[in-house]
């Protein structure tokens, strides 16, 4: 059993008659980035809430960082920074205040955190509005304190849903480079999403799920050669079915 | 929770605080509303009424008298401030100068002559028209009656002199008061009865606000999700949270009451108040009354969170609580009541105790001895909603689905469940609701119509037709439902045991109640309807429909919906204990009379366990049946109506009949689990 990172065996989550995920299994190891690619609905939210201590498996186990998702939960939450590209902001707060309140929750002492604060305001751009409360900032900015909050106390793990959904292209490929190089610093970071551009510029590896369940995963070579044509889109579209490109929301890029 | 839980909890807390304090509409609503409003209110409208009354009072004012009206006391009305006086002709024109508005108002004379009357000693019959609805027309009957009274009191006067008697000869007994409350128990019995309830309302107003804003509102903004993958515990979230919503409520209640005793001492009290009553509290009454103040913001806080927590968005939150509110007010208005003071019992009653220990500690300006049971029940009270808090936020399906308001009594952890063929908790409440609507108010729509009528359609119209509707409405499964199914012989065997003694048990609690002076004496409504129940009984024609009504029609429809459908419903989701308790609650509740209540909660359990333990309607049907029937037959034909269980005469059998129920809770105790088709989920 692997020490760092991500490994899931078998992890299952229905609700009612619904499977969601269903014996989903991947791994993520310490400065890789893992993809999780898959269409709307695919089940990739549910499996990565499940990793996160949101949800509880039906079936199967996990561990992150090092620690079993159900016997350890709050162990894996020390350990994890975890974002959504929805995930909502303290309105009346500022960023920095903001990263001291998250800061103190993992129980950080007040001259850590302000060492640490100046540090992640520099390196996503955010001082210029770190001041201002984040409900008079644009969704671009909002995105960048978000990500300032989830890589704030150093976590060994990132898991990431959907990060860049709402942002323009350009903020987009900044905010995916800078979890590049947070994975090149040693951090393990699976990132869910269902645009293939995303998973070509920075992942390592991916997975592609569909229906609950992981269809394939291996490198992004191994992937491109299921399409025949040296294209991840190709790959994909072929290993889920001519039927059912259509309920995959638009096509990926 | 630990020291390091309550650190973490504490600084969710200042967090709260923070971003709640930066929110304009907080501010106005918990400091600017309450500095500003009461001062606008009491003194503006003070000020306003005053100015109004006293714009009337000098206003001139045009009367009529008719030429019958003596006319001294013509004189008397023209000579008054601000009031002419016309003579009219006769009672219809001066009815018609009223109505029109050209006369304010007048005196009618009932005799042409009223001096000789008078001048024989008689009475002199007089009538003051006016139109109530114009002020002006008030004004003027107030300013009349004055007059006609000072008229009188000079006639009375002159009478008396001509006899020589003295003016006490008319009044041979004079009544004068003697208050032996100091002014100070006069001031606190004055502020108890007006201050825990409007604190209450202020306190319950000003957690409104934050536990939705704190709770639902965070789930719509989308930031609880980032919360709870912080390393902490949904109850470190649930305290911090919690102490924030008691702290806003304590801040604007605090808010409330300095800007209501600024205005209350720039309010002058009127003279005759001022030196009969004081508003002075020794320094130990005054912190008992912010403790209970306190504890009373501290348990709307936790009722309002365990409450908004279930709710998906701010809408949803406002749509929970606003019925909460009311229900919150009402026991609120009781305890307001006069004559209801803290007893042993209403000590324990959550919201009810604590507004009659503040009254009871402004009324008596020292602390009762039950003020100890007040704040420990109320301490449990809080500790049991904010316990359900934590629970929901246990609860992923609540935080990242839909669950709703039902989650409060989900099993720990609960899931997003598949759906059984039995309705949910959900429909089952409002199914009870309108239930008991159509119970109010069609009893009120029949009344008048024949007893049994009303009995008859209370049960299969009130009771069992909504039930039948909802689960055919919703294609769920009949047989299910209402466990339709054949009994086990020892169920069948325990329910006629215990349904041979139950009624015993049943009116020996009500009998205990009695004796212990809980119950109040049966008022009128009651005699008269045991009476009609009486007469039906009497005559063998009714007899039968009478049985039929009050025995089997019982056990079939109030079997159907509370053991069938409504414990069904709650078994999705809570244990069999808790399923058991809370239906027999309801089934109490559903009684509406203070005297069936705890027989039937008491018997609801019996029935309720019976019903699990053999997954069959039929026992608890046999049980209900026996109960009814033999309780009816025993009060008109055993001992007569107006006698009850206690002569020893009827002791020992009573005695020996108690036998069975407790014979049946071994039997039923002996026999294990339910069937296992039961319709239970996870049991």
């Amino acid at each position: 059993m692997s020490t760092g990172g991500i490994v899931a065996e078998g992890l299952t989550r229905s609700y009612g008659d619904l499977l969601a995920a269903d014996n989903v299994s991947l791994s993520v190891q310490p400065g890789e980035v893992v993809g999780l690619l898959g269409p709307n609905g695919a089940g990739k939210t549910t499996t990565l809430r499940m990793l996160a201590t949101l949800l509880t498996p039906s079936a199967g186990r996990a561990t992150v960082a090092g620690y079993d998702i159900a016997a350890a939960p709050l162990e894996v939450r020390r350990r994890l920074g975890y974002l959504t590209g929805d995930t909502g902001l303290y309105n009346r707060l500022n960023a920095r205040e903001i990263l001291r309140f998250f800061g103190r929750l993992h129980g950080w002492g007040p001259r850590r955190i302000e060492e640490r604060t100046e540090v992640v305001v520099d390196l996503l751009g955010i001082t210029d509005f770190a001041q201002r409360r984040t409900e008079r900032l644009s969704t671009g900015q909002r995105q960048r304190i978000s990500i300032a909050r989830a890589v704030f106390v150093e976590p060994p793990v990132l898991i990431l849903d959907e990060p860049t959904s709402g942002l323009d292209i350009l903020a987009a490929r900044d905010i995916l480079e800078f979890f590049r190089l947070v994975a090149d610093a040693g951090t393990a970071v699976l990132i869910s999403t269902h645009i293939m551009a995303e998973v070509e510029l920075i992942c390592d590896r991916a997975a592609i799920i569909h229906r609950g369940t992981v269809r394939c995963s291996g490198t992004l070579d191994e992937l491109r050669a299921l399409g025949g044509d040296a294209s991840l889109s190709a790959g994909f579209f072929r290993l889920l079915g001519e039927e059912d490109r259509g309920s995959a929301k638009g096509p990926p890029h | 929770m630990s020291f390091q839980g309550l650190r973490l909890a504490s600084i969710i807390w200042r967090k709260e605080l923070v971003e709640t304090l930066r929110d304009r509409k907080t501010i106005v609503m918990m400091v600017v509303l309450p500095l500003l409003l009461y001062p606008l209110i009491f003194l503006g409208l003070g000020q306003a009424t005053a100015m109004q009354a006293n714009a009337l009072r000098t206003t001139d004012i045009l009367v009529g008298a008719t030429r019958a009206v003596p006319v001294a006391l013509r004189e008397v009305i023209d000579a008054r401030k601000y009031t002419r006086l016309v003579v009219v002709d006769d009672a219809a024109s001066l009815r018609a100068g009223v109505r029109d508005g050209s006369l304010r108002a007048g005196v009618v004379g009932a005799v042409d002559t009223p001096a000789e009357v008078l001048d024989a000693g008689g009475s002199l019959e007089l009538r003051v028209v006016f139109d109530g609805g114009s002020d002006l027309s008030r004004q003027a009957d107030q300013r009349l009656r004055a007059s006609i009274k000072t008229f009188a009191d000079e006639l009375l006067d002159a009478r008396l002199q001509r006899m020589g008697r003295p003016p006490a000869y008319v009044k041979p007994v004079e009544v004068k008061s003697d208050n032996v409350a100091p002014p100070e128990r006069r001031g606190g019995y004055f502020l108890g009865q007006i201050l825990p309830m409007l604190i209450s309302i202020l306190m319950i107003g000003a957690t409104f606000y934050p536990a939705i804003d704190l709770t639902a509102g965070e789930k719509e903004r989308g930031t609880l999700q980032t919360l709870l993958t912080a390393p902490i515990t949904p109850l470190v979230i649930v305290g911090g949270k919690y102490l924030a919503v008691v702290t806003l409520a304590l801040i604007t209640g605090l808010m409330n009451l300095v800007s209501m005793a600024f205005v209350g001492l720039a309010l002058p009290l009127p003279d005759e108040l001022a030196n009969e009553v004081s508003l002075s509290f020794g320094a130990d009454v005054f912190f008992l009354v912010l403790l209970a103040l306190v504890m009373l913001g501290m348990m709307f806080g936790a009722v309002m969170m365990a409450i908004a927590v279930t709710a998906k968005s701010f809408k949803e939150a406002q749509n929970y609580l606003t019925p909460l509110y009311l229900v919150c007010i009402f026991p609120l208005l009781i305890s307001s009541l006069p004559g209801v003071q803290l007893t042993e019992v209403s000590a324990t009653l959550p919201i009810v105790n604590l507004a009659l220990a503040i009254k009871s500690l402004l009324v008596d300006g020292a602390a009762s001895p039950l003020l100890s049971v007040v704040f420990i029940s109320t301490a449990c009270w809080i500790a049991l909603a904010l316990a359900l808090a934590a629970r929901v936020f246990k609860n992923e399906a609540v935080l990242l689905g839909d669950a709703g308001i039902s989650a409060l009594f989900a099993r720990r952890g609960g899931r997003f469940a598949t759906r059984p063929p039995v309705p949910t908790i959900g429909e089952m409440v409002v199914l009870m609701g309108v239930t008991l609507l159509a119970m109010f108010y069609g009893t009120l729509l029949l009344q008048g119509a024949p007893l049994l009528a009303i009995i008859h359609t209370t049960q299969w119209g009130f009771i069992l037709l909504p039930a039948l509707l909802l689960v055919w409405a919703l294609k769920l499964d009949f047989r299910q439902t209402f466990k339709l199914r054949r009994p086990p012989w020892w169920a069948v065997l325990a329910a006629v045991l215990a349904g041979s003694g139950s009624w015993v048990a049943a009116q020996l609690i009500v009998q205990l109640l009695f004796d212990a002076d809980v119950l109040p004496v049966p008022n009128p409504a009651m005699e008269e309807f045991s009476r009609q129940l009486g007469e039906l009984a009497a005559d063998p024609d009714t007899a039968v429909m009478l049985f039929l009504g009050v025995a089997v029609a019982p056990a079939i429809c109030e079997e159907a919906l509370f053991r069938g459908l409504a414990q069904g419903a709650l078994r999705r989701r809570v244990s069999a204990r808790s399923a058991i308790v809370i239906q027999a609650a309801l089934f109490g509740v559903y009684h509406l009379n203070v005297y069936q209540a705890l027989p039937a909660f008491a018997v609801g359990l019996l029935m309720g366990w019976l019903a699990e333990r053999s997954g069959s309607l039929l026992p608890g049907v046999i049980l209900h049946a026996l109960h009814n029937g033999l309780a009816l037959a025993t009060q008109f034909y055993v001992f007569g109506p107006d006698e009850g269980l206690t002569s020893a005469e009827a002791f020992p059998i009573g005695l020996a009949l108690l036998m069975g129920p407790v014979s049946a809770m071994v039997l039923l105790s002996m026999k294990g689990k339910p069937s296992s088709d039961s319709d239970s989920v996870g049991s």
